[in-house]
């Protein structure tokens, strides 16, 4: 009798562990975090948003900032092995320390952010990682998750302007998970190398966010990009290759900042 | 020679557990008490407390209160309650691992955020079992009702023998030889 009950046991056990496994197999996971909205769609979509965006922040447009950020970039941009999006890099003007990407590869960055970087390479680094959330279909992927894909997909047929407004609000108060923040980090720094630009420069910027107040409400960047000692510890643990050399930009970052603050 | 062996072995092994009740031997009482040890479980849900342990404790107090009535009621509750554990370490387990995987995106936003949940293919897979598995437990749950009420013996897969053998089996002052034996033996 003993004996039975314990092959029985055993079974259950099995069929457990089988079930777990077999039902492991349907790839749920894959079926739940990729996005339904197809890049031709997410473009579309960007298009419907573009001027919400534009009435909700002052935007920075100079000759001068225009093209020394368009040097930054390009080398950045040149890095991609094929360009899904059309990247557009736009400065805001804004008191908090922040960037963000929205849809359709459009980046925005916050004049404070500017601000507080000491060099060009330290905005390669910011602009790399959130480059990293738009390849990685991050931003599409939250909105699709939390507005659905019925009511993306009724924007994209009818412009509803009260969709479009809570799209806004869910790609502004970029947050995201860890998971996400670690994939556009590697992004970024698989980036930075192939633009030939130290990874210690998204230690450097990370480094200065943390040491600024955590609690300023200033600090947009720091409350949505958590736990920043251990990304600090991830990009010291990533490998840049043996013959890897930096470049510096060739940009005069003091008179850059200048010009910008003579805009705002 | 062989046969007789054998013959001596089942009467061996049929020594150390107690006779099985017939249905017709089994009062209408005891019958509806060892169908209400299957029925415990939606006893927690009637009270507005869904949650595992208190249907376990429930369980373990019906145990507990009714074993002692009869063999047969002793069985079917104790049946009941071994095969809870089971579900109620998997609810268990999927609770925990649920709010570890939403926690551990460890985001600061005030905002409910299901992006934030990052979960593996493993992790759905124990959530579809789990579930199977509830969904099996309160079926066969409902099939050990039925018998008990109708007074028949119904075993679960593992559960059912290992409460026979705990109801049923005699103990060490129940197995004494009997001395005294009937002429014919």
């Amino acid at each position: 009798m003993k004996t039975k009950i314990y092959k029985e046991l055993i079974l259950i056990l099995a069929i457990f562990l089988a079930g777990v496994f077999a039902f492991s197999l349907l790839n749920i996971d894959k079926k739940v975090s990729s996005p339904a909205l197809s890049i031709e769609n997410e473009i579309k979509l960007s298009e419907y948003i573009e001027d919400y965006m534009t009435n909700q922040f002052t935007e920075i447009n100079s000759v001068y900032t225009d093209s020394v950020l368009s040097v930054i970039t390009k080398r950045l941009v040149s890095t991609l092995d094929s360009a899904r999006y059309s990247y557009n890099f736009k400065i805001i003007e804004s008191d908090q320390i922040n960037a963000f990407a929205t849809l359709g590869g459009k980046i925005y960055i916050h004049s404070a952010l500017i601000e507080i970087c000491e060099s060009p390479e330290e905005l390669a680094a910011v602009l790399a990682h959130e480059m990293g959330h738009i390849e990685k279909r991050h931003v599409v992927n939250k909105i699709v998750t939390e507005l659905g894909i019925a009511l993306i997909t009724g924007v994209l047929t009818g412009g509803d302007a009260v969709v479009i407004s809570e799209i806004m609000s869910k790609i502004t108060s970029t947050s995201f998970s860890r998971k996400s923040e670690k994939e556009a980090d590697n992004f970024g720094l698989n980036t930075l190398t192939k633009a030939k630009i130290s990874k210690g420069y998204m230690a450097k910027i990370f480094r200065k966010l943390k040491e600024k107040s955590p609690k300023s409400f200033n600090i947009e960047l720091l409350s949505t990009h958590p736990d920043l000692d251990k990304r600090i510890k991830s990009v010291f643990e990533f490998q840049q290759p043996e013959n890897f050399s930096n470049e510096d930009y060739d940009i005069d970052w003091d008179n850059f900042k200048d010009k910008l603050n003579s805009e705002i | 020679m062989i046969i007789h062996h054998f013959q001596v072995m089942n009467n061996m092994e049929e020594s150390i557990y107690h006779e099985l009740e017939q249905p017709s031997e089994i009062p209408i009482r005891e019958r509806e008490d060892a169908m209400g040890s299957y029925l415990m479980m939606f006893g927690a849900l009637a009270v507005g407390l869904p949650l595992p342990i208190i249907n376990l404790l429930a369980a373990v107090i019906y145990y507990a209160l009714n074993a002692k009535k009869s063999r047969f009621i002793k069985f079917h509750s104790l049946q009941s309650l071994l095969s809870q554990l089971p579900t109620t370490l998997m609810n268990a387990g999927l609770i925990f691992w649920t709010v570890y995987l939403f926690f551990s995106a460890d985001h600061l936003s005030s905002e409910p955020n299901l992006e934030n949940f990052s979960a593996t293919n493993i992790y759905w897979g124990y959530v579809i079992t789990t579930i199977i598995a509830n969904l099996l437990y309160i079926v066969f749950s409902f099939i050990g009702a039925i018998k008990a009420r109708k007074g028949e013996m119904y075993y679960f897969i593992f559960f059912g023998k290992l409460s026979y053998h705990l109801a049923y089996k005699k103990s060490h002052n129940d197995r004494v030889t009997p001395q005294n034996k009937p002429p014919m033996a």
